[in-house]
Order: C-alpha cells, then sequence, then structure tokens
C-alpha cells in the first residue's frame, strides 16, 4: 500500500488525515506495545506516546522506506523507554548476568493462535520478554540490543536462551493442555 | 526442522496479532497533536498567569511596605479660619495649622508634625500673581500636613520671584523625592499502572504444581525448578481455564465490543461530575485603579479629597474650607472557602463550576469613636480621623466561580495545573468605613458599594499525593475584581485583589 498521500496529507497537519493514520496502524501496533508491557493500559499509554512521536517526526520519514516498519521502530523505542522510566518495569528489568544456558535445540510447531502465543510472551519475566521480543520479532542482533539496553552481548544472548527456553516449554504445556480438552470433548 | 523455526513462526504469529485501542487513546493523541495550534492560546494564558502572579507579589509587597497618610488637611480658601483650626481640632494633636507668621523665609517653610511628608499643592491666588503648581504628593506618612496656601497666598512675601523660585525649588525637590521613591518602589515591585499485574500474573499466578514441576511467580517473576514431566493434572486445566478467561478478556479486531474492557478507565472520562473542596489563605488588598499598575503616579486619597472648599462652617465638626485626606488602606488577611463540580472535557482540561465564601479584609488607621448622631448627619456614629486605633474593613461575598483547570504536566511525571477562570460574587456584607473630606469623618455606608463583582482569577496547582485518584491540589492563587468597589467615595476607583495559597480534594469516586 502506497501512504505518500496519507503521509503528504498528515504533514498538512489534516486531522481527517492523522485519523486515517492512527486508525490503519493503530491495531497492529498496539500488538507490538502490548508484547513489551504487562497491561492493556500500558500499552495504550506506550501507543499514545509512540503515535504523538509519530505526528510529531513524521517529516523525517522517507517515502522510499517502509512506514509500518518506520512507526514500529518508534513503537519499539517508546515501549523501551516506557520500561525504563516506569518504576514498576525499571526495577524488573534486571539483566544478572547468568551463565549461558544451553541453547534449546527443541523448535516445536506453534499451535497456539496469535492471543495465546503473546500472552503467554507477557508471562515471562520482563528481562526475558523484552529481550526476546527485540531479537526474536523484531530482528535485532545481541549487539544491538545490548547497546539499546546497556548491557553486554553476552548477557542479552543468555538471557534470550534462558527465555527461548522457558517459553518453548510453556508452549508444550500449553499445547498439551488443549489436546486434553479435546481428548476430554471440552 | 530448521533452526529458525521457532523465531519465524514467533514472527508471523506476532504480526497477525491485532488489538483495537480505546477511543480514549485517539483523543489524547488528537489532543497532543492540535498542541501546536493552541501555542499562541497556551502563550496568552501563561502571559495571564504571570501578569496576576506579578500583581500578587506587588500585593503582597504593599503589606509589607507602604507607608501611612492620615488625616491630612489642605486649606484653600480661608485664610480667616487657620488660626482658629488648631483649636477647632484639638481632639486631634497631629494635626496643625501654620499661620502666615511661622513661616520665615518668605512663606517657604511649611512645618509639618514629623517634619516629612509634607503635602505640595500650594495653590496661590490669582492676587499673588503666582500661577497655580500642581505638585505631587509625596509618599504618606503618619503626618499631619495642613497647608494655609491662601494665607501664603495673601503674605507680601509671596510676591516677589525670588520667592516664586523658592517655593518652586521646594516642589521641585518633593517632586524628585517622590519620583525616586516610586521608581523605587515601581523597580521593587517589578522586581500504575495496574490491572496490568495481575492481568498478567493471574495467568500463570499461582504456583503450579505438577509432578515434578513448579513455576513459583517471584512477584512478577517466574523460575522454572523443575522439568516437566508426567501426566497433566486436575489442577492444571484449571489453570488452562484461567488463561483462556484472561484470553478471552484481550480486546482483539475480532472480539471487541465497545465498551465490554475499558468501563474502569472510562469513568474517568468525559461526562461525569466529580465534587471536591476548596480552601483558600492569603492577602487581599483594595488597589487603586487596575491593582495600582494604572494610573499609579496619583495618589487617590489626594485626588478624591482635595475637593473645593467650602466657605461656610457646619455644625458637626466640619471644618469650612478644609480638605481632609483619609488615611492609607492596607492589606489584609482573607480567604475562601467552597465547594466545586469538577468535569472532564478533555484529557487534559477540567471544567470546575462551585460556590465559595469568601471574605477579604483591609486596614486603616482611624480615630476616636463618636456616637452621636448630632455632630454627624450621614450615620448615628462616625469615627474621627487620626491615628488612635487600626480599624479592619471586612468584605463578605458569595462567589459563583466557572473556571478551566489544564494539566500542564506530562503524562508520568508529578502532575501540575493552571487554573483559569472568571467569577461573580456578590457582596452580601461589609462593615467597611467611608471618608467624607470635609469633615474628616469615617462612617460607614454600605451603600455605595457595587454588590456585583466580576473576577478574573489564576492558580497554580501541584498534586501533594502524585497520581492518586483523588490528589490533594496546593497552590498559588490569584484573583482580581474587574468592577470597581464603589460607585463613589473612598473605594472608588478601587478594585478588589486577593492572593493566597489555595488547596483543592476532590471527594467523588473517580
Amino acid at each position: 500500500m502506497d501512504y505518500t498521500l496519507l503521509v503528504k496529507e498528515c504533514l498538512k497537519k489534516k486531522p481527517a488525515a492523522q485519523q486515517q493514520l492512527y486508525e490503519h496502524f493503530a491495531p497492529a501496533m498496539l500488538g507490538v506495545c502490548y508484547r513489551y508491557t504487562k497491561s492493556l493500559h500500558d500499552a495504550e499509554d506506550v501507543l499514545q506516546e509512540g503515535f504523538i512521536k509519530v505526528y510529531l517526526h513524521l517529516s523525517k520519514y522517507r517515502a522510499t522506506g517502509n512506514l509500518d516498519g518506520w512507526i514500529r521502530r518508534i513503537m519499539v523505542t517508546t515501549a523501551l523507554n516506557y520500561l525504563k522510566k516506569n518504576k514498576r518495569y525499571r526495577e524488573e528489568l534486571v539483566f544478572a548476568e547468568i551463565p549461558l544456558h544451553p541453547v534449546s535445540d527443541s523448535n516445536p510447531i506453534i499451535q497456539l493462535d496469535a492471543k495465546e502465543l503473546s500472552e503467554l510472551i507477557r508471562q515471562l519475566p520482563t528481562g526475558y520478554q523484552t529481550i526476546f521480543n527485540l531479537y526474536a520479532i523484531e530482528g535485532y542482533t545481541h549487539v544491538e540490543i545490548g547497546e539499546m539496553l546497556g548491557i553486554s552481548e553476552g548477557t542479552s544472548k543468555s538471557q534470550y536462551s534462558r527465555a527461548r527456553h522457558l517459553l518453548i516449554e510453556w508452549i508444550d504445556r500449553y499445547s498439551s493442555f488443549s489436546k486434553l480438552e479435546q481428548y476430554e470433548g471440552k | 526442522m530448521k533452526e529458525n523455526n521457532f523465531e519465524k513462526q514467533v514472527q508471523q504469529k506476532m504480526d497477525e496479532l491485532k488489538l483495537n485501542p480505546s477511543e480514549e487513546v485517539w483523543q489524547k493523541v488528537s489532543v497532543a497533536i492540535a498542541k501546536g495550534k493552541n501555542v499562541r492560546r497556551i502563550f496568552a494564558i501563561v502571559f495571564l498567569f504571570l501578569l496576576l502572579i506579578s500583581s500578587g507579589i506587588f500585593i503582597t509587597w504593599n503589606l509589607t511596605s507602604g507607608g501611612k497618610i492620615n488625616n491630612a488637611v489642605l486649606e484653600k480658601n480661608n485664610p480667616a479660619k487657620t488660626n482658629n483650626l488648631n483649636n477647632q481640632r484639638t481632639d486631634n494633636n497631629k494635626q496643625k495649622i501654620d499661620d502666615a507668621s511661622d513661616i520665615p523665609e518668605s512663606g517657604k517653610k511649611i512645618k509639618a508634625d514629623n517634619n516629612m511628608n509634607i503635602l505640595k499643592q500650594i495653590p496661590l491666588t490669582k492676587k499673588t500673581g503666582i500661577q497655580q503648581k500642581t505638585t505631587l504628593i509625596p509618599e504618606p506618612s503618619n503626618t499631619i500636613n495642613r497647608i494655609p496656601a491662601e494665607t501664603q497666598a495673601n503674605n507680601k512675601n509671596f510676591k516677589n520671584d525670588t520667592q516664586e523660585k523658592k517655593i518652586a525649588a521646594i516642589n521641585k525637590t518633593n517632586i524628585t523625592n517622590y519620583n525616586t521613591r516610586r521608581k523605587l518602589k515601581v523597580l521593587i515591585s517589578h522586581a500504575v499502572p495496574g490491572g496490568s499485574a495481575n492481568e498478567t500474573s493471574s495467568v500463570i499466578n499461582d504456583t503450579v504444581k505438577t509432578n515434578g514441576a513448579v513455576i513459583i511467580p517471584f512477584i512478577n517473576d517466574v523460575a522454572i525448578i523443575n522439568q516437566v514431566t508426567g501426566s497433566v493434572s486436575r489442577e492444571k486445566i484449571e489453570i488452562k481455564d484461567q488463561v483462556k478467561d484472561k484470553l478471552a478478556a484481550i480486546p482483539t479486531t475480532d472480539n471487541k465490543k465497545a465498551g465490554e474492557v475499558k468501563k474502569p478507565m472510562q469513568a474517568k472520562q468525559k461526562g461525569e461530575w466529580d465534587m471536591g473542596i476548596n480552601f483558600s489563605l492569603g492577602v487581599a488588598a483594595t488597589q487603586n485603579a487596575y491593582l495600582g499598575i494604572i494610573g499609579f503616579g496619583g495618589n487617590d486619597e489626594f485626588k478624591s479629597y482635595s475637593s473645593p472648599a467650602q466657605s461656610t462652617s457646619g455644625n458637626s465638626g466640619q471644618v469650612s474650607g478644609i480638605s481632609f485626606i483619609p488615611s492609607k488602606i492596607k492589606t489584609g488577611p482573607g480567604f475562601v472557602l467552597g465547594v466545586f463540580l469538577e468535569k472532564s472535557i478533555s484529557p487534559k482540561t477540567n471544567f470546575i463550576v462551585g460556590l465559595n465564601y469568601k471574605k477579604y479584609s483591609s486596614a486603616m488607621m482611624i480615630g476616636n469613636r463618636v456616637d452621636s448622631s448630632n455632630n454627624f448627619s450621614r450615620a448615628n456614629f462616625f469615627y474621627r480621623s487620626g491615628n488612635q486605633r487600626s480599624y479592619k474593613n471586612n468584605f463578605h461575598f458569595i462567589e459563583l466561580p466557572l473556571a478551566l483547570r489544564f494539566k500542564l504536566s506530562k503524562q508520568n511525571r508529578l502532575p501540575f495545573y493552571l487554573n483559569t477562570g472568571v467569577s461573580i460574587s456578590q457582596l452580601i456584607g461589609s462593615d467597611a468605613l467611608q471618608f467624607e473630606s470635609q469633615s474628616g469623618n469615617y462612617y460607614s455606608d454600605n451603600s455605595v458599594f457595587n454588590k456585583t463583582q466580576v473576577s478574573i482569577s489564576a492558580g497554580l496547582l501541584f498534586s501533594l499525593s502524585g497520581h492518586a485518584k483523588n490528589p490533594i491540589l496546593l497552590g498559588p492563587d490569584v484573583n482580581f475584581s474587574l468592577n470597581k468597589m464603589a460607585k463613589s467615595g473612598l473605594y472608588d476607583n478601587r478594585h478588589y485583589s486577593y492572593f493566597g495559597i489555595q488547596v483543592r480534594k476532590s471527594i467523588g469516586k473517580k
């Protein structure tokens, strides 16, 4: 989809265009914000701050780029800032130096839907959750993650390894619940 | 299976995740991005606020400084009576008048009780050939000054040019002194997050015991102690149900119904009135003109009461041909107590309407009380001019304030607000004294007051309890009336002003 015209209209501060842009991207971006936070309310706070930044800096967006990706990066950065600023998250966002956990070879087929999977990701400790989101979903490297969070590359790797291991385990268990339910005819 | 299949699957699944934000988010965003358009309005509000704060400082400064002017008398046209004045006004030992013989050096010297602050309007008759000079009144003091101008005028010593120059020199000196003091005075005066945690943690919040596996939540952290082994128990199924319930509550594009999940948040939104109480304690003043800034150069007391002389002598202690000047009206304490209703009209703006009782007061020096209507026709009792006692003028109002409260702080910082608004108040009672310049008497007469007053107000409010639902708000508060206090008399061309510290507390549910 070509957003060039929409962006131009937004740059002219036309409210209708601004709302259209918001309505188009807000659901997906709230999904992004939701993964980084522990509550929907917090996710909406992040979304709000993120969209304000989007409109403020829209002139910096280059039409050749992917608007979706550009907005997503803003949301991720905003979410990270939110975690650092918010006391409740900041206290949990501790990245202890832990021995590198052996990377699991397990690659289960995920039979959960998006909602279920996102809910499990959000159950991870905040540190694990953040690094898992950044590495597995956003595609940042451990070096980049280290820079973003102020930790070493090794810490990022070990934290991710733990997170991945934990999540796979939960997915397995959750899937087994579902199978049991099916078996019992629920 | 390839190594990164897991990540790819997760990515794909997460790309599908779409949640509908509540309407409140867009409202907040739209307000925030519209801010740029409202910059001028904000500047205007801030300017108004700063102006009012400055006036508050000015009033406060007046409270701590400022001299007194009491009972100065100006004689104009009746030199014959000047010698009798001291006898007539013996009750006020500060009032003296010097006749022509008391003025050595061609009538240049004018005596005053405390040899300071001499009134400087010396009207010279045409007969003397000396042009009348308009001079300014210096800072008021405790002194009573009377100027036997006519006497001076009749004195032949005034006839020559040298004398005129000397008088001019005196006037110039006094003007200079006054201007210096005025400049100094002007210079100085200008001088949550919540829900979340439960929402999240409760999904797999309880300790989940399995055969050999326990997930222990440490606050929000979860640690796996043992590996999952064995069969699935009934407990697990219960947990599974809890997870399902939580998942169902997530408003996705598929299942979200308007207002289904966001009810707690909507309680804070538009449409609901919250009640609260407010109290303010501060300093009230009755300022000349507009805060004493516009028209500051003159001294109202003097201007208003240096009326033309009367040729007749009354029976009420009045002295013909003499104009008295009332004592300086000083600031006094004031307070406001009331209730208000508050309604959110946008994410950062609240509309407030209230009902207040407010009391302002001012102080002045007066003389002895005389309880006889025979001596004075305006009232059954009156007070002589003088410095014998301090009198407190009280003004009681019922006020209906209408205000807007703007949240100035950002989302997660300590909230503070700007209050601006107008109010209509009704004077319901007063014991303030009026002044009659001919007799120098103070008396009570409320009929001259403008009973209805329209005021503008501004205030800053800081939350003392952070982001609490019903925080206690505290901050400076300024109020200034646009109407004149009275139609005529002592308070003509004066306005009520008030500077205080207010406390507000909402007591409604949020």
